[in-house]
C-alpha cells in the first residue's frame, strides 16, 4: 500500500483506475500504468461551458451562474453543482446538487445529495451495484 | 401548538404484507411489504426489511432493500446499507456512501408537480389461485358465442338427445 507522506496526495487515474501517489503541488501527472495524462486540478465553471468534456482527478464545481453543457463530466473527487448542468455526470465521490442546482443527464457516483429546490432528471447509478 | 398524537404503524420483522398499506403519521417497516405503501408522514424501511412496493409518503428513509418506485413529497434518504431499484420522484434526496440506487431520478418541484403515472407492482399470483373460477360462477356461466355452421345442417342430423324431446320417430 501507499505510504502517504504528509505532503503527498493520492489520485485515481480516470482512465484505468490506477492509484497514484504524487506531491501536493503537482498539477498534472502521467499515469504510470496507462501512460495517459491526468488533470489534477479542481475545475470550476463560473459561466457557460459547452462542447468539451470536463475530466479531472479533483472536483468539478459548477457555480451558481455556471452552465455546463457537455457530453461528460467526470470528477474522481466529487461534483458540486449550484448552476446548470446538461451532461452525463460520473464521480468516485459525492455528487451534490445544491438548492439552485439543476442536472439533466445521467449520474453515476458513490453517493448523491440533492438539496430541497434542486432539480435532477436522469438515470442514476449510485453506489457500487454488483448487478 | 396542539400536541400531535404520534401513533406509529410498525410492521415487525418476520411479518410480510401483500397488498396495500396505508398509514398516517409514521410507519416503520421491519419485515416486508409486497404491493403498495401510501402515507402521509414519515416512512422508514428498516435495515433487513425487504419491500417490493410502490411507495409514496412525505418523507421516506430507507435502510433496507426496496424494489419499486418511490415518491417522497419532501425528502428521500438512503442510508449506507440501503438498496433501491426503482425510479424516484422527490423534493430532496440524500444517498449515503455505501448505498445502492439504480433507477431514474426526478428531483425538484417540477417533478413533484407532475408525478409519474402510478405504477403498480404486480404480485405474481400463485399457481394455485390462478384462473380457478369458483363453482357458483361455473353454474351461471353463459356463452354468447354460437358456432356458425358453414353448411346447412341436414334435417336428419338432429342430435340424439333431441330425439327424446320431440318424440319423433
Ligand atoms: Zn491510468
Amino acid at each position: 500500500m501507499f505510504q502517504q507522506k504528509s505532503e503527498q496526495r493520492i489520485a485515481e487515474c480516470y482512465h484505468c483506475g490506477h492509484r497514484i501517489a504524487m506531491s501536493m503541488a503537482a498539477r498534472s501527472v502521467t499515469c504510470p500504468r496507462c501512460y495517459r495524462g491526468l488533470v489534477l486540478d479542481d475545475l470550476i465553471v463560473r459561466d457557460s461551458v459547452s462542447g468539451a468534456k470536463l475530466i479531472t482527478c479533483g472536483r468539478v464545481v459548477v457555480e451558481r451562474k455556471g452552465r455546463a453543457v457537455t457530453r461528460h463530466i467526470n470528477a474522481r473527487d466529487g461534483v458540486e453543482i449550484e448552476g446548470e448542468v446538461e451532461a452525463q455526470v460520473s464521480s468516485g465521490g459525492v455528487v451534490h446538487v445544491g438548492s439552485r442546482g439543476c442536472v439533466r443527464g445521467d449520474i453515476a457516483a458513490a453517493s448523491l445529495v440533492a438539496d430541497t429546490g434542486a432539480v435532477i432528471d436522469g438515470f442514476c447509478r449510485i453506489g457500487n451495484p454488483q448487478a | 401548538m396542539p400536541e400531535r398524537e404520534t401513533t406509529a404503524t410498525i410492521i415487525g420483522p418476520g411479518t410480510k404484507i401483500k397488498g396495500e398499506l396505508a398509514f398516517e403519521g409514521s410507519a416503520r417497516i421491519l419485515g416486508g411489504v409486497d404491493g403498495q405503501i401510501n402515507g402521509t408522514g414519515e416512512l422508514t424501511i428498516g435495515s433487513g426489511a425487504v419491500c417490493q412496493a410502490a411507495i409514496e409518503a412525505d418523507t421516506v428513509v430507507i435502510d433496507g432493500t426496496v424494489e419499486g418506485d418511490v415518491v417522497a413529497r419532501q425528502r428521500l434518504t438512503l442510508s449506507s446499507k440501503a438498496t433501491l431499484k426503482g425510479d424516484i420522484t422527490a423534493a430532496a434526496v440524500a444517498v449515503a456512501e455505501g448505498a445502492t440506487f439504480i433507477g431514474h431520478c426526478r428531483v425538484g418541484p417540477e417533478a413533484l408537480a407532475n408525478p409519474p403515472a402510478r405504477t403498480t407492482t404486480t404480485i405474481e399470483p400463485k399457481a394455485k389461485s390462478r384462473a380457478q373460477a369458483p363453482e357458483w360462477a361455473g353454474e351461471k356461466k353463459t356463452t354468447d358465442w354460437t358456432p356458425t355452421p358453414t353448411t346447412a345442417i341436414p334435417e336428419n342430423a338432429k342430435p340424439t338427445w333431441m330425439a327424446g324431446l320431440t318424440g319423433s320417430a
